[in-house]
């Protein structure tokens, strides 16, 4: 694979012909948040997906507004994926100073429905940080409705088959399904609105590269999900055919469905993932998530080692460098100094080649 | 009253206010406390000076409309036939001043009977207290260039606070004392009716002390509404003989027991009643009073010498607000305040102002002031509502916002008061925030927020609303911008913020609480800083709100709450009382604490803390277990989310949980329903309900 160079070498404005894919998180230092995406379109033309804060800077602003071709290079949509608030902090302030003409939310038309079903669950509960995180989603729906209201943005609704930037670089949702959507809204009680995630799908000629969101396979008791990446394959086979992914759901084993995973090939793909600290996630235990994504590829590219705060010189760790202690699991959330620390970003041109990385002083590489 | 109080000393007092208000260009200032006597002094003078009287009552500077009524009365006392009401929508000191010039010229004496809530204008909202301290600051420079004109303020108090300004021209201050119980007054049960049970309850408790007439009877009240005697008694012991003859800890007595009382809702009816009525009019505005006439009478009122009952301040404050309501009217308060409006209409018989004459214009004003607040006022009316003063607008709007809840009602009426009255900065204000509670016209909320501040840029509140309004509609930049520059204009030295509490309870909390309920923790936490240390610890609610501000960084440095919200942060990390140091022989070794995150069929996953009382290595963990494992640790107790918990380690491996018992959250939190109403675009974008 391509060496990776430290991430103020990435030059701006960044070359028009490339496809850039930014992955940001985990926020913190009273920021909060896991992952946030930006990605730049070959030719212009930015996406962001989710948000996360890092005190009180937005990484994708910082990116979107230092590598932007042009001062005229539009964001062109902003995606939540689900109404979590580990992708929704800072999202409010993102679209205030944004303000993207497109929203896009998981949903049938009409898209509101989604948030809609969201509202009742930002009731006050007294437990202060999941008052904390309500809040966050209370700020990024205030923000979209202030968008909507006054004409500056369109919501879109996000579901399988919908195409989102049309061209030779097209973005569109592979996940969930309408009637998935349709059978799920209202249904499902707010710590499994990963199952409503927007998954998508990247093509550019013969790159792919897939945004896996917080989908799952399976639920925490291990049971097949019959919506998640299960229904994916299904409609969508051959998922593991991609140069670049987003690992789905920080890498939980939950997440991490066969036919995405596949099996080491002749090229090596890009697999990255965001560590989600309070779920301690990508598990580093033998057998569990990391080790399962390292069966299959001999690298993940993690935007921050979990749980340390300190910089990564080498960039490269290995697995046993990071296996627990016995005992209970740390769950000790240790943000990045900097808006840019926990950021991987990657380059791809249309054969489906990786042309460069880049990785921001907190990012490493994982190996077996 | 007379069958309790000697009223001599009362009178000897009016003759020497008389006395000297026989000379020219007199100015006494009389003052005295709650049951002073001061209705009886001004009877006393009108006999003493029949028809030169000209009597200003002020009303309670709680209502909006109290500066205008102030203005009228003023006004009309001072017409010929043919001048015209130019006191009306608002005054200068040349126009006061022309009301004064009349009234010297024919020799009147001016009386302004000041309300309680004149002396303290800084208890009541900001804005109200601005207007009426501009209007008492006027009304002084007018009253000095009508030096020949005799003046007599009955107040509660000294030349003091707001009032000061009024009384620069006064040469005496005459004192008028509590006066002391009648000597027969506790041998005597006949004036006490029905409540003669209670009187003697309470007066032999009383062990031959004497508190003063106000306080025996409401000390009578509260038994007659089921306080204990024998407390109450000791209570009025307590009082007897203080410097100062205290009615405020009968009032705090009186509060609760209001709030669980089945008659309050008819007793906050008649303190709706900002003046005094004759009974039969009293009753005839509530008549669900008949069953409480002596309790109103002779207990928490009393009756003045010419046969109107009154209910002092403090006890119509507590009737009014026992704490356990909603602002929010019932029909029957409507429909009572409707009654009112008939019942002062029958006094003042004239359907404009123009034709008012002295004696009814209290009638006139409080016949409006009841209207306001009668509701029933359709749409229609309200579109093409013309009121004479922009205060009755304001009450009207007040009235349809606050207790009916009727926001875009509301808006409509600042609206018309706007559009006539085109400075009136209130009305923008007041219109922005009922269209902001209606969820409706953003954009033209935020253009009058704007022009509140642009018309009144002194005003505090106007701008801790447009920086609460911008948070809540997440434009944080623009918000953070604008409370920059409401610290410029209102504060530039940091002068205010250093003073008192005020200022920092008038903008900073709002906003603290705003950014708090959107999530943003940390511009909550900037924003607290910018109060001094000082101002906070001497203030209840900022304490109330550093200490949630505090928490809520707690919680965002550890990743998840691990103790309750209402436990004082310096009450955390320490090993709480209820940890036992041995569980079955078994030695304390370790405690956490920490709370349960998730409940599912497979187990119960538990976050805590590790070394709680070592700050700087505190670290959060995870631990996820068996329902088998849950039950045996928490002795049977089921798991629940988001209980919180102490997890306790013993020798030999022992765990043990025990949950924190469940503590109220501080009264001074802003409710919930308060944060999820900065929904409120948000529901009617997405057609849920709040």
């Amino acid at each position: 694979m391509i060496p990776a160079a430290r991430l103020d070498a990435l030059p701006s404005p960044l070359p028009a012909e490339l496809l850039f894919l930014f992955v940001c998180g985990p926020g913190g230092a009273t920021g909060k948040g896991a992952e946030a995406l930006a990605l730049a379109l070959p030719g212009g033309g930015w996406l962001t997906v989710d948000s996360c804060k890092v005190g009180l800077d937005l990484p994708q602003e910082r990116i979107i507004s230092r590598w932007r071709r042009s001062p005229a290079e539009p964001l062109l949509v902003s995606v939540l994926t689900h109404p979590h608030d580990d992708h929704a902090a800072g999202l409010g302030d993102l679209l205030d100073r944004l303000r993207p003409p497109l929203v896009a939310v998981t949903g049938n038309p009409p898209p509101e429905q989604d948030l809609a079903r969201r509202v009742s669950e930002l009731l006050s509960s007294g437990v202060t940080s999941r008052d904390i995180a309500s809040g966050t989603v209370r700020a990024a729906l205030s923000a979209m409705q202030n968008l909507v209201s006054t004409g500056a943005t369109r919501l879109v609704p996000m579901r399988d088959g919908e195409t989102l930037v049309p061209g030779p670089a097209r973005v569109r949702c592979i996940a969930p399904t309408d009637s998935e959507i349709r059978s799920l809204l209202g249904a499902l009680p707010r710590h499994r609105a990963n199952e409503l995630s927007t998954v998508l799908e990247v093509t550019w000629g013969a790159t792919r590269l897939l945004l896996g969101a917080d989908l799952p396979w399976k639920s925490s008791g291990g049971k097949v999900l019959s919506s998640g990446w299960d229904s994916v394959d299904t409609r969508h086979p051959g998922l593991a055919s991609h140069q670049g992914l987003k690992v789905p759901h920080h890498g939980s084993r939950e997440a991490l469905h066969p036919g995405l995973l596949g099996s080491a090939g002749t090229s090596p793909r890009l697999w990255v993932c965001t560590p989600y600290e309070l779920s301690d996630l990508p598990r580093m235990n033998p057998g569990d998530g990391a080790d399962q994504l390292l069966a299959a590829e001999p690298r993940l590219h993690l935007t921050k080692r979990p749980h340390q705060r300190d910089k990564a010189p080498s960039g490269t760790l290995s697995i046993g460098s990071l296996r627990p202690a016995p005992g209970a699991r740390s769950l000790k959330t240790a943000p990045p100094d900097d808006p840019l620390d926990a950021v991987w970003c990657f380059a791809f041109d249309d054969t489906g080649q990786l042309v460069g990385r880049w990785r921001g002083d907190a990012a490493v590489e994982v190996i077996r | 009253m007379a069958a309790l109080v000697d009223t001599g000393p009362m009178r000897l007092k009016a003759e020497q206010a008389a006395d000297l208000l026989s000379l020219p260009k007199s100015f006494v200032w009389l003052y005295g406390g709650q049951g002073a006597g001061r209705d009886v002094v001004l009877e006393a003078l009108q006999e003493r000076f029949p028809d030169k009287l000209a009597v200003l009552r002020a009303a309670p500077l709680t209502s909006p409309d109290a500066v205008a009524h102030a203005r009228l009365q003023l006004a009309v006392l001072a017409r010929d036939s043919s001048i015209s009401l130019d006191l009306l929508p608002g005054s200068t000191v040349e126009t006061l001043a022309a009301s004064l010039r009349h009234l010297q010229k024919r020799d009147r004496i001016l009386v302004l009977r000041t309300h309680p809530t004149w002396d303290d204008p800084g208890a009541v909202e900001q804005t109200l207290a601005d207007r009426a301290a501009s209007f008492i600051r006027q009304l002084g420079f007018a009253l000095r260039e009508v030096p020949m004109l005799r003046v007599l303020v009955l107040a509660n108090s000294r030349r003091r606070g707001a009032l000061r300004e009024l009384g620069r021209r006064a040469q005496t201050e005459l004192n008028l004392a509590i006066p002391e119980l009648d000597a027969r007054a506790l041998e005597d049960e006949t004036p006490w009716c029905s409540l003669s049970g209670d009187f003697r309850h309470v007066r032999d408790g009383l062990g031959g002390n004497r508190p003063t007439p106000s306080q025996l009877r409401l000390g009578v009240a509260l038994v007659s509404l089921g306080d204990p005697p024998a407390e109450v008694a000791r209570l009025l012991r307590s009082l007897v003989n203080q410097e100062h003859a205290q009615l405020e800890p009968l009032i705090q007595r009186l509060r609760p027991r209001l709030a669980h009382h089945g008659r309050a809702p008819i007793l906050r009816r008649a303190a709706f009643a900002r003046f005094a009525l004759p009974w039969d009019k009293l009753l005839a505005a509530v008549p669900e009073l008949e069953e409480l006439e002596d309790l109103v009478r002779v207990g928490l009122g009393y009756e003045t010498s010419d046969g109107r009952v009154r209910l002092s301040e403090p006890v119509r404050r507590a009737l009014l607000s026992d704490g356990s309501r909603p602002e929010r009217l019932a029909d029957a308060d409507l429909n009572t305040h409707a009654r009112f409006a008939q019942t002062w209409a029958q006094l003042d018989g004239v359907a404009s102002p123009q034709m008012l004459e002295p004696s009814r214009v209290i009638p006139w004003l409080e016949k409006m002031h009841h209207r306001c607040h009668s509701g029933g006022h359709t749409r229609e009316y309200l579109e093409t509502l013309d009121l004479p003063a922009p205060e009755f607008y304001w009450d009207m709007g007040r009235a349809l916002s606050r207790e009916q809840e009727r926001f875009e009602d509301a808006a409509l009426v600042y609206r018309r008061c706007w559009q006539k009255f085109e400075h009136d900065d209130y009305a923008h204000h007041y219109y922005a925030w009922n269209l902001d509670r209606a969820a409706r016209q953003p954009e033209e909320v935020e253009h009058h927020y704007r022009l509140a501040i642009e018309e009144r840029s002194d005003n505090v509140w106007w701008h801790a609303r447009l920086c609460t309004f911008l948070i809540h509609r997440a434009r944080f930049r623009d918000a953070e911008e604008t409370f920059r520059q409401a610290l410029v204009t209102l504060d530039p030295a940091e002068v205010e913020v250093h003073r008192d509490a005020r200022f920092a309870r008038s903008l900073h909390r709002w906003v603290v609480e705003a950014w708090l309920g959107m999530g943003e923790v940390e511009r909550a936490r900037e924003v607290l800083a910018l109060i001094p240390t000082e101002v906070v610890s001497g203030n209840d609610v900022l304490q109330a709100l550093a200490a949630r501000v505090a928490d809520a960084v707690e919680a965002m440095e550890l990743g998840e709450s691990v103790y309750p919200a209402s436990l004082p942060i310096e009450e955390r990390w320490r090993q709480p009382p209820f940890v036992p140091e041995e569980e079955d022989g078994r030695t304390l070794v370790a405690w956490h604490p920490g709370r349960v995150r998730r409940v599912d069929e497979v187990g119960v996953e538990l976050v805590y803390v590790e070394s709680p009382e070592q700050p700087d290595v505190r670290e959060l963990h995870g631990l996820e277990l068996s329902l088998a494992d849950w039950r045996a640790w928490a002795r049977g107790r089921l798991p629940e989310t988001d209980a919180f918990v102490i997890v306790a380690e013993y020798a030999q491996g022992l765990k043990r949980l025990f949950h924190w018992p469940v503590r109220r959250l501080d009264a001074n939190r802003t409710l919930v329903n308060e944060e999820l109403d900065s929904l409120r675009y948000v529901h009617q974008w997405l057609r849920t309900t709040a």
